[in-house]
């Protein structure tokens, strides 16, 4: 087989349904021995009460620490025996549970998986462990200055809304959950109807099928599914800016605005519009504010793929003394893509930087698994991979100025840095 | 997987010039990176040039006499690629990694910029601004400071004490001329590997490479600073600091240890380290994290850099457990002296080694790395030799490595701590013998 079909073999998954309602996609490589089996469940921030918020999280610390059969440690033993890799990862609208290993300890694996999503214990010891550990995960957090100021772009973003939170919670929420929260949240999203598992391994896909069947094809929907309700967002506020003095060398600027949802129409030109803006050396951004006025060593964009309305950002660390110009120079680069068009030689610059980068970043097993399970559980489904890269492909113009009207209108500002530098600033509002 | 896997490139080769180049098809990927390593890095500045090879890797991309700043950057990322370059002790690398059929129209415009940089006046005094923000932002995160502060303590004089990225004054010293005459010394054939991986014909990227890379070196050979010895405490050489925004508190122990020419040393001290703290079921983060809920995090590694190495065990925590911990983890490495390692805790800590190797070496552009990484530091045979070492330790072999290298008495332990709590004066440097 040359290498060209290999490469679409891998990236060309197979759906399975299951009688459960699990949705698996199978995918083949025969040229590694590594398998890579990501799980998603429905949940995640968006799915928390406000008096809950970090539950998911918490949720995900714990669940390999005990089933009803094994404790945390005998749960790591079969793990790390075979030199294999479990992790759990809470996010804004799912949570995920991630196996990397050697194709031919799956089968052993997969029991082990298994046990855990359906029969995990949540020791009272263990909770009370990650728990504490959580808090000062939390406190940790202001360590960063960049964290510091997209806390405070979120909040400004989305008010009541759960994309408002870090995903760690806050400490008086997560200083308040007991271990019946965790039963509770995981009795509601960890179930086979809606699970997705992506599985990405060395053997055919119905030899891959027919394990994870006999694993997981008799767990029973316990009940029905919690309601899956829409979240409100909050009406879009006037520009602000958030100032957070902090003892530091830098101040970090970071200008966010509240995006598309994922399964919007306007998305890819959102997404194109980020890498134009922020992605690589050679992109808008690094060249007008590091090449050419070396006002910071880091300056990027980023827009988040999620199920509601995601933030869209741009960001730069610069010498406190710069703080003014530099926001000056990030806010005339959002002004200017909403007053004219960009040349159509800029846009087709980004849309292939696009297109080839988006290849480069699906070269493991499990960067095709993580990818497609993830469009899978927003309910894109995993065809939206090319659907997607189509509708980057036709963008214009004229289409990506209307998206920077419609969507980069309504800033918040956050400043994170010595609070002089910060008092004297004023921003082009 | 109780075999060991082969990794070893499938074609090396060395041009008339003295370059080495690796070649590496790899059936399934349609892309191709390069990978350019020079045998220089912090190690080779005197310290009046302290920070010159990372700057220089910030210059390479402002172009040559044929090409204007920025148009690596552009040819590579308009054709959908990806470039960059890092700077460490031991080396400097740059990379580009393109699609396939891309390889032959962008590789010209990475050798131009890597062998014939220009470092334009102009750019140099506006490059310099970058360097000095990347210095900022690496002073303000916390976990650089305390790395930085342990290699300071541990390795004193010795050039791996000093920071690549140079200090502000340091920047301020540095001249175009000096850096185009740095260049021309260190950036030649015989200090150089290229390493092309994924979807390639070997012949064709050979020839692709001996035409870009195959001219003689463009100046004298540069005079080579001799390296003094690694410093070994005699003692425990402590030192505290204290940082403004720090909400957790950073504990780094380390133990001087050896080279890559010491290579069956390192390839244990790995799989030591592994025992120690890789995994909820290794001996550090099972007692310290998962039973005691004494860290919030908690890793051991062995740094083994060309000229010396670093046994590190290093914690995050709240500030009032930091003398416990240390002390627990004394106890802890007293413990495997005396009692050794069981040889399912050895089988486990091979098995996640292989398996962690070969999950690392999946993508072009990762096994790009490695094998330009281990030719630089010692040979590309470093790495079967490394595969093969981990199937042959014995219990009683590791627990040697740890009588011979982990001393009670005499290791290096630095310690970081919010502003608020430090009642001593800060960078309060003291040698105390048990």
């Amino acid at each position: 087989m040359n290498s060209a079909l290999l490469a679409t073999q891998r990236g060309r998954l197979r759906r399975v349904l299951l009688a459960n309602g699990i949705t698996l996609l199978l995918g083949q490589n025969p040229t590694v021995e590594i398998l890579a089996a990501h799980c998603f469940f429905r949940g995640g921030s968006r799915a928390e009460r406000p008096q809950q918020a970090g539950v998911s999280h918490l949720m995900a610390a714990v669940l390999t620490k005990g089933t009803h059969r094994r404790n945390s440690q005998a749960i790591a033993a079969g793990v790390e025996s075979l030199g294999a890799a479990l992790s759990v990862d809470s996010s804004a609208d799912s949570f995920e549970v991630s196996l990397r290993c050697v194709s031919a300890d799956f089968p052993e694996l997969l029991d082990l998986l298994a046990e855990i999503l359906r029969d995990p214990s949540f020791p009272e010891e263990e909770v009370a462990r990650e728990q504490a550990l959580m808090l000062q995960a939390i406190r940790t957090q202001q360590e960063r200055p960049f964290s510091l100021a997209f806390n405070q772009v979120q909040q400004a973003l989305y008010g009541d809304h759960p994309y408002a939170l870090p995903g760690l919670g806050r400490l008086e929420t997560v200083g308040s959950l007991t271990r019946e929260d965790l039963v509770a949240y995981h009795a509601a999203y960890c179930r086979p109807n809606g699970m997705v598992m992506v599985v990405i391994g060395p053997e055919p896909p119905e030899q891959m099928a027919a394990q994870v069947e006999a694993a997981l094809g008799d767990w029973d929907v316990p009940g029905p599914s919690p309601e899956d309700r829409d979240v409100p967002l909050p009406p879009l506020r006037d520009p602000q800016l958030l100032r957070l003095p902090q003892p530091t060398q830098q101040t970090t600027i970071l200008i966010g605005f509240r995006g598309s949802p994922a399964a919007s129409g306007d998305y890819p030109a959102l997404k194109l519009l980020a890498t134009y803006l922020g992605s690589g050396l050679s992109s808008r951004l690094f060249v007008e504010l590091r090449e050419r006025c070396g006002l910071a060593y880091e300056v990027s964009a980023f827009f988040a793929t999620r199920r509601d309305p995601a933030p869209f950002g741009v960001y730069m660390g610069t010498a406190a003394e710069n703080t003014q110009v530099a926001l000056e120079r990030l806010q005339a680069e959002i002004h200017r893509l909403q007053a004219n068009p960009l040349d159509a030689a800029e846009v087709e610059m980004a849309q292939r930087k696009l297109l080839g980068q988006y290849a480069l970043s699906k070269q493991t097993n499990a960067q095709v698994a993580q990818l497609a399970g993830w469009y899978e559980i927003l309910g894109l489904g995993m065809e939206f991979d090319q659907q997607y890269l189509q509708g980057v492909r036709q963008l214009t113009p004229e289409q990506l100025h209307q998206a920077a009207k419609t969507y980069l209108a309504h800033p918040a500002i956050a400043l994170v840095g010595p609070e002089a530098a910060l008092a004297e600033v004023k921003p082009m509002f | 997987m109780n075999r060991s896997p082969r990794l070893l490139p499938a074609y090396t080769h060395r041009l008339s010039n003295g370059l080495g180049v690796i070649l590496h098809p790899i059936p399934i990927a349609d892309s191709v990176t390069v990978d350019v390593w020079v045998r220089t890095g912090g190690r080779h500045e005197p310290p009046e040039w302290l920070g010159l090879s990372h700057f220089l890797e910030h210059m390479v991309f402002k172009g040559s006499e044929r090409l204007a700043p920025g148009e690596l950057d552009r040819a590579v990322e308009g054709r959908g690629g990806v470039t960059n370059a890092a700077t460490g002790q031991d080396y400097t690398h740059y990379y580009i990694t393109v699609a396939a059929a891309d390889l032959a129209d962008t590789l010209p415009y990475l050798a131009e910029v890597v062998l014939r940089a220009g470092i334009p006046d102009s750019e140099f005094e506006r490059e310099r601004q970058v360097v000095l923000e990347e210095i900022r932002r690496a002073a303000d995160n916390p976990d650089y400071t305390v790395y930085q502060l342990l290699m300071q303590t541990a390795y004193g004089e010795h050039p791996y004490g000093r920071p690549v990225l140079g200090t502000p004054e340091s920047l301020m010293q540095l001249t175009p001329e000096l850096m185009r005459a740095y260049h021309r010394a260190w950036y030649r054939p015989e200090f150089m590997t290229v390493v092309v991986t994924g979807g390639i014909d070997p012949e064709q990227a050979l020839a692709l490479v001996e035409e870009q890379f195959g001219g003689p070196a463009l100046g004298p050979a540069p005079v080579i600073l001799p390296i003094p010895p690694q410093p070994r405490p005699r003692g425990i050489l402590r030192r505290e600091s204290d940082h403004d925004r720090l909400e957790q508190a950073r504990l780094k122990l380390a133990w001087p240890t050896v080279g890559m020419d010491d290579w069956q040393q390192a390839c244990g001290l790995e799989m030591l380290a592994s025992v120690l703290g890789d995994g909820r079921t290794s001996r550090l983060v099972h007692l310290l994290r998962e039973q005691r809920g004494w860290v919030r995090a908690i890793g051991c590694s062995s740094l083994v850099l060309k000229e010396g190495g670093l046994f590190c065990i290093g914690a995050q925590l709240e500030p009032e457990d930091v003398a416990r911990v240390e002390a627990t983890i004394l106890h802890e490495i007293e413990k495997l002296q005396q009692d050794g390692i069981g040889q399912a805790e050895l089988d486990r800590t091979r098995r996640m080694l292989i398996h962690e190797f070969l999950f690392s070496a999946e993508s072009p552009s990762q096994l790009a790395g490695i094998y330009g990484y281990y030719e630089t530091l010692g040979g590309v045979q470093r790495i079967q030799e490394y595969l093969e070492l981990l199937q042959s330790f014995t219990p009683a072999q590791i627990r040697e490595l740890a009588q011979q290298y982990l001393s009670p008495e005499a290791y290096v332990v630095t310690v970081l701590k919010p502003t608020a709590l430090d009642t001593a004066v800060a960078s309060e440097l003291q040698l105390a013998c048990r």
